[in-house]
Order: C-alpha cells, then structure tokens, then sequence
C-alpha cells in the first residue's frame, strides 16, 4: 500500500514527512533541503519555478514570484485582510468573476489554490524521487483559524496537485501528534508556533483521540524575519555612526549583512556574545572598511522585545479565550525556529509557569505530525507499537561505588541487556547487586532502585568467576534484573515495577543534577578508576612476590617499599600521585621478570602469565568490583 | 493434545453444532478455553517480539544517528587540520605587515593556498560572467539596465562568487543581470 505523506504547507516554508517503519521522517527536496520555500515564479524565459529556484530569481522578477500565497487562500478579494496584504506585495492581486483572488504570473491569472497546488506539486514529485515510490495520498496542515473555505480552498490545492488529500488538520494538532499527546487522556496543551513570518498560538484539549482546538490567536505579520530585520538596521545604523556609509545602500553590502544579521541571531541562542565580522564591506577615500561589532544576547533581546511583547499579548489573549486557566495547562509545545531564541523560551516559561517542550526540532514537528496522522489512517501506528523511551539510565553499582551503566537513558523499550562481571576478591563467595537509576557517575547520586545477593559461588582468585548481569525492561518499563554464575548456573533475580514511577519533574531534576555534576562526577569517577587500577595492580605485585619467592631480596623489598606507597597513595592521595605510583610499582614489578629470564626457575613455571591473565580478565569483563574493604565485596 | 484437537475437528464435521453443544459441551469449552488460552499465550509471545523488534529498530537508528555526528566531527577534524597551514600562512603575513613590510601582492598567494586546499577537498568557484541566468546555479541580487538587447537576462556582474561542493551547488553565485531597455 502507498504511503501517505504528511506536508507542513507554510505561508514562508513547507515541509514534507512519510512514516517510515513506524517513525515520522522528513524527506529532503531535490534540493537536498529539509525545508522548501513556498515561493512559485515564471521566469522571463517562460520556466516554472517552485521553492529556492524561485526565490533566487524574485529580486529581480518581482512581479511574477509568488510568495506567502497562504495569506490569500480561500480568501474573497473583498476580505479586509486580502485588502490589506494586496498592497504590500510586489504581484498583482485582483477579484475574480465570483468575487474571490486571483494573482497574476507571467500575464496569467491564477487562483491560490492553483499557486498552492504548484508549491504541493514539487514537494510530491520530489518526495516520489526521493522515495521511489508513487504517492498519491496526503494529508496537508492548516492553521487553526482556517476557515471551511480555506480549508476547502487548500484541499483543492492537493486535488490540483494530483493528490487525494485524506484529511486536512491543525496544525497546533499536528504539534501534539509528534510530541505522542493524542495518546493521553484529557490533557490540556498550549502549543506556542513562532515561525518565519507568522505568529500564532491555539489552546488544545485532548481526550480519546480527539483533539479539540479550544482557542486560537496569532499574527499574520509576526515572526523571525522582523527580528533579522531589526538586527540587521541597528547593525547598519552603528557602521553608519562610526563611518557615515550607509552599507544598505549597496545591494551586496546588503545581501552580506542580511546573513550576517541573521547567523548572529542564530549564534546568540547558544552564546551569550558573537561577533560580526564583515570584512571589506565598503570603501571609501581613505580606502577599504570593515564591520566588526561585539553583538550581545542582551542587546538581541533588547532589539526583539517588541515582537516578543506583542507574541506574548496575544498569548494571553487566546489563553482568556479558552475555558482554562494557565494552570490547568499539562503542557507547552514551542514550533517555529524562532523558538530556539533563549528570551521566547523564558517568556513562555513565565507565561504558563511551565517548562516548554521543545525536543523535536520546532521547523519539522508539524510536518512529522501530520505523518503521523497518514500513519493512523493507515494503520501504520498501532496502539500496541507506540514505544516508549526510558528517560533515565539503569545500571548497577560496580567496584569503588561507581554506578555502571547497562540501559543508556533514551533507550526505546522493550529492550534487554548483559553485560559479565566478577568478582574483586579472592574466594568471594556471594556478589550484591545494587540496582540504579540516573546519570551521575556514582551510585549514591543516583536513585536505588533495589538490591539482591547472589550466593553459591564457588571460592576462586579474584576476576576468575563470570557473572552475567541482564537487565531487561519490558513494554509496560518494568524492569526485570537476573544475575546468573556462568560456572554453577546459579541464578536469582528481582522485578522492580517503579522504574518508571518518577514524575515528570523528578526525572527533570535528575537530569539536569547530572549536567552541573558533570565536571565534578567525571573527576570522582577518574580517581576510583585510578584507585581500582591501583588496587589491580597491588593484588598482582603481591601475587607475583608469593609465586616467584626466589627472586632476588633487594627486588622483593623494593616492589614491597612501591607497594607500600602505593597503598598508602590509594586511600588518601591525588590522581596524579596514585598514577604515578601505580607506574613506579609497575617498572618495578617489570625487574621481577628480568630477574626470573636471567635466572630461570627449576620448575619452569612462566611467571609472567598470572599478570597477563589478570589483565585479560580485566578486559573482557570490562569491570571488577568490591566495596572499600574486601571483606564484604559486592558486584 | 494433537489427537484430542483432531478429534475436535472430526466432531465438528460429522455433527450439527447444536448437537455438538448438547451432547459434548463441557469438553468442548473446555477444550476451546484451553486452545484460546494457548492462543492468547502466543500472541503475547508475538507481540512481545515484534516490539522489541520494533525498539531494537529505533535503538539501532539511533545509535546510527549518533556515530554519523561522531563522523562528521571527525572528517571535520582532518579537514581542519589541512586548513592550519593558511593560518601559519596569515600570521606570517600579519607580522610582516605590522612592519610595512608586506605587499598586497603578498595576500595572492596566501589566497591560493587556502583556495588549492578547498580544490582539493572538492570545491569548484562558479564565475558565471556573460552567462545566461540560471537560478539553479545563481541568485539574482539586481539587474542592470542596458541597451543591448542580446545582453537581456544574460550575467553583467557577478557580485559573489558561487561554489559547488562535489556536484552540490552549496551557495549560488550572487549576479546582477541585465535587463534590456529597447
């Protein structure tokens, strides 16, 4: 059966994405772009142009490039709104007999659903190439202010297109379809969409697979490009005050800055300072100029306030709209990459008193949305297949307390794990296995999900007993762990149901604890490898002294004075010196073998196989473990 | 178990349900709750592997996703590395230049080497003077009015150069053209 294609037809860019063995994916254009402007044009040499072909000819073929098409959709001509955006833009916009729009191209009248129907056309054929398959089936997004007749008018548009357009849905749903919300029962969702060149904001309720639009605002003429637009003035209006040229005058000074305002922009979401750095921009008498300017996150967020206030003016007016109260809200979702801005994510923040979801990428979700929506329609998505991800890592504590982990956090589930360990002293007949959850590197960060001890074992030298661990989380994310002897067969396991029972605040916390502990884990988790080396080391040194007891007495007493120090380094020393010693005990333990190849046992026994055999145990079992005395080990 | 089931089946040919139901009722539903519970065991047993079929999926494209980053940053890194030698190069400049010692014809081969470097990772300069506007190739940031009508849509200033990665046009040449006034 063909697939059926999900497409985000926006008033600047579109989007197309196609379920693929159960996930949405975006499929590039034949551009290799994730995105398509809806831009559509006929040159002067009579070729139709859709997307970037067409916006890199617009400068100069204004009156024939259609763009923000969407804005007269399902529109008549006597509509205050057409009215208003008749005279701003470059082509002509005139009424047709019936009383609706019609654009001119190229001394030819279209109607925006035929306009839209290009931009749709090229977005199918390019998907078909990419895919290699016919598609013949879509469902297409619609703002969730649209009216029947620009519902209608964008349905036409597929059919024109040659696609059979199974549904036409919201937008702001689409959001919530990608984020998984159709799935939870009477949910509240606010989903804020700050796009290229438009703004808005619905007020969602979900229940029973039905998503109800409750409430919806915006902005037709608000988005990300007035704020590259204000960037880019307040950077030109500073050249012009240290040099007196305008750079907007000169078309290429102009294209430069134009990127440069808006790669400035985009740097401050993750830095707090960037700078513009135009080399050459112009020139003068006294010879060649150059913009350099120091840009602060401040200073952006200074310059976008406006647009942010009015955003968030109309948010609060859609909120009064619907029959909610903020804080009946269950979530945020943010869409549109002006989103990423650091200042709309706190505004947002503030306004509803709840962090945003913003972890699908804010130009795609729409777009992976209403693939999912194809998915269903399709029975592509069942109920049974919608798998959840575990947010936080599971694993045991392992030697020096450090928690080792088995499941990675964002692991899909079902899924199950093993992994062999041993044990870290010699004759250790029992193993405890200590059951966490979290990021941090020791176990005593992170949540103690259970323990249980397994016994039987029977007495061998330290790292010779193989311990198979396996962790194993089923659909529903309980968590089954078994921890088997490879020798005896022995076995013992426990279930642990809470594994998923933190609330959604808990497991942010754990989150972001193991963030600021970063730095601080990785050094605490550094000194116990160091210490466990050490600890390695010493056992085989002393080994080597009780196996090989003719070596000569002055190697005995100075790899005892290196194992002395070494100890002695292990409980209260730095890294640093605990390495070094450990290395100065490793020369060492090397003169023992010298000594033994010169001076040959009788009974020929190969004295450097205990340490490489160690070693090698080490290796493939990846850890060995033991609590700080070895008296009571654990795995 | 086999025979039993067979037998079944052998009733139910033979008879009439209703007289299957009167007379072998109770062996009957016992034997279809027996078969269902077995029925229902296996689905399970199918669904369980089918969705850990389905997580090994997203587990493994997701562990696929992160060593192309992992690569990209690598091949970045060589990339880079080839690149240290223009840096050389513009510091040797720089501190002759701070001396007056430096030409402008002395920024020439600085360029060349950082251009030859690019060459050879697969870049092409696109320098469409005199061609005929082509968007897939340029982006027209103005025109020129001229009197030659043959100089109509054709290339009169390429504003920026445009360059092409391995076949990939990753940014158009910026042109002005020109538009006949007849």
């Amino acid at each position: 059966m063909a697939k059926i294609i999900g497409i985000d037809l926006g008033t600047t860019n579109s989007a197309v994405a196609v379920m693929e063995a159960g996930q949405p994916k975006i499929v590039e254009n034949a551009e290799g772009a994730r995105t398509t402007p809806s831009i559509v044009a006929v040159s002067k040499t009579g070729d139709r142009l859709v997307g970037l072909l067409a916006k890199r000819q617009a400068v100069t073929n204004p009156k024939n490039t259609i763009f923000g098409i969407k804005r007269f959709i399902g529109h008549t001509f006597a509509d205050p709104a057409v009215q208003k955006d008749k005279v701003t833009v470059p082509f002509e916009a005139k009424a047709s007999a019936t009383g609706g729009v019609l654009v001119k191209m190229s001394d030819k009248d279209y109607r925006p659903e035929e306009i839209s129907a290009m931009i749709l056309q090229k977005l199918k054929s390019d998907t078909e190439a990419k895919l290699g398959e016919k598609i013949t089936e879509a469902i297409i997004t619609v703002p969730a202010y649209f009216n029947d007749s620009q519902r209608q008018a964008t349905k036409d548009a597929g059919q024109i297109a040659g696609l059979d357009v199974k549904r036409i849905i919201n937008e702001p749903t689409a959001a919530a379809l990608a984020y998984g919300f159709n799935k939870k029962k009477n949910e509240k969702i606010a989903v804020f969409d700050f796009g290229g060149g438009t703004f808005d904001v619905s007020i969602l309720e979900v229940g029973d697979d039905v998503v109800e639009v409750k409430s919806t605002d915006g902005d037709s003429h608000l988005g990300g490009k007035d704020i590259d637009q204000k960037v880019l003035n307040y950077i030109a209006d500073e050249f012009k005050k240290e040099s007196g040229i305008d750079v907007r005058k000169d078309a290429l000074a102009l294209q430069r800055l134009d990127e440069a305002a808006e790669k400035a922009k985009i740097e401050l979401s993750t830095a707090t300072e960037t700078e513009v750095n135009i080399p050459f921009i112009t020139s003068d008498a006294s010879g060649p100029r150059h913009l350099l300017l120091k840009l602060s996150r401040a200073k952006l967020e200074e310059l976008s306030r406006e647009f942010l206030d009015r955003a968030m003016d109309i948010t609060k007016r859609a909120m009064e709209a619907s029959p909610f109260k903020v804080g009946d809200l269950q979530e945020v979702i943010l869409v549109g990459g002006q989103t990423r801005m650091p200042a709309i994510v706190e505004a947002v923040k503030k306004f509803f008193g709840k962090e945003p979801n913003k972890s699908i990428n804010p130009d795609e979700v729409v777009a992976l949305g209403a693939a999912i929506q194809g998915g269903i329609l399709r029975g592509d998505v069942k109920d049974v297949l919608l798998l959840d991800v575990i947010p936080l890592s599971l694993g045991i504590e392992t030697m020096g307390a450090v928690a080792t982990k088995l499941i990675e956090k964002n692991t899909t589930i079902p899924s199950a794990k093993s992994q062999v360990f041993s044990t870290a002293a010699d004759n250790q007949t029992s193993v405890e296995i200590h059951i966490v959850q979290g990021e941090r590197a020791m176990a005593a960060d992170n949540k103690s999900l259970g323990r249980f001890i397994l016994d039987g074992i029977p007495p061998s030298p330290r790292g010779m007993p193989q311990i198979e661990v396996t962790f194993d989380v089923d659909a529903n994310g309980i968590l089954n762990v078994k921890a088997k002897d490879k020798t005896t067969g022995k076995e013992q396991s426990i279930r642990i149901e809470a594994s998923s029972g933190l609330s959604k605040e808990e497991i942010e916390k754990m989150q972001k604890d193991a963030e600021a502990n970063a730095a601080e884990d990785q050094k605490k988790k550094e000194l116990v490898d160091a210490k466990n080396m050490a600890e390695q080391l010493i056992y085989t040194a002393e080994k080597s002294l009780k196996d090989n007891a003719n070596v000569s007495d002055d190697i005995k007493s100075s790899v005892n004075d290196k194992i002395a120090v070494l100890k002695k380094e292990k409980e209260s020393g730095s890294i640093d010196s605990i390495k070094s010693a450990t290395e100065a005990l490793s020369t060492e333990l090397q003169k023992i073998g010298e000594y033994l190849s010169k001076n040959p046992p009788a009974s020929e026994k190969p004295v450097g196989e205990p340490e490489v055999k160690d070693a090698e145990v080490k290796e493939e079992k990846k850890d060995e473990n033991e609590k700080k005395d070895d008296l009571e080990p654990k795995v | 178990m086999d025979e039993e089931e067979n037998n079944i089946e052998l009733d139910k040919e033979g008879l009439d349900d209703s007289v299957v139901v009167e007379e072998h009722a109770g062996d009957t539903i016992k034997k279809l709750k027996e078969r269902l519970k077995e029925a229902e065991s296996k689905a399970r047993e199918y669904l369980d592997g089918w969705q850990r079929a389905q997580a090994d999926f997203a587990n493994l494209r997701r562990r696929d996703e992160e060593a192309k980053s992992e690569f990209v940053k690598f091949a970045n890194l060589s990339f880079v590395q080839e690149l240290i030698p223009v840096l050389d190069s513009f510091n040797l400049a720089l501190a002759h230049a701070s001396t007056g010692r430096a030409q402008v014809a002395d920024v020439k081969p600085v360029y060349d080497q950082f251009f030859s470097i690019l060459k050879q990772n697969g870049l092409e300069e696109l320098n469409p003077m005199e061609e005929t506007f082509d968007p897939k190739y340029h982006e027209a940031i103005g025109v020129v009015p001229t009197d030659e009508p043959e100089k109509d849509h054709k290339i009169l200033e390429v504003i920026q150069k445009g360059y092409i990665l391995v076949g990939k046009i990753i940014r158009p040449a910026k042109v002005k053209i020109g538009e006949y006034h007849g």
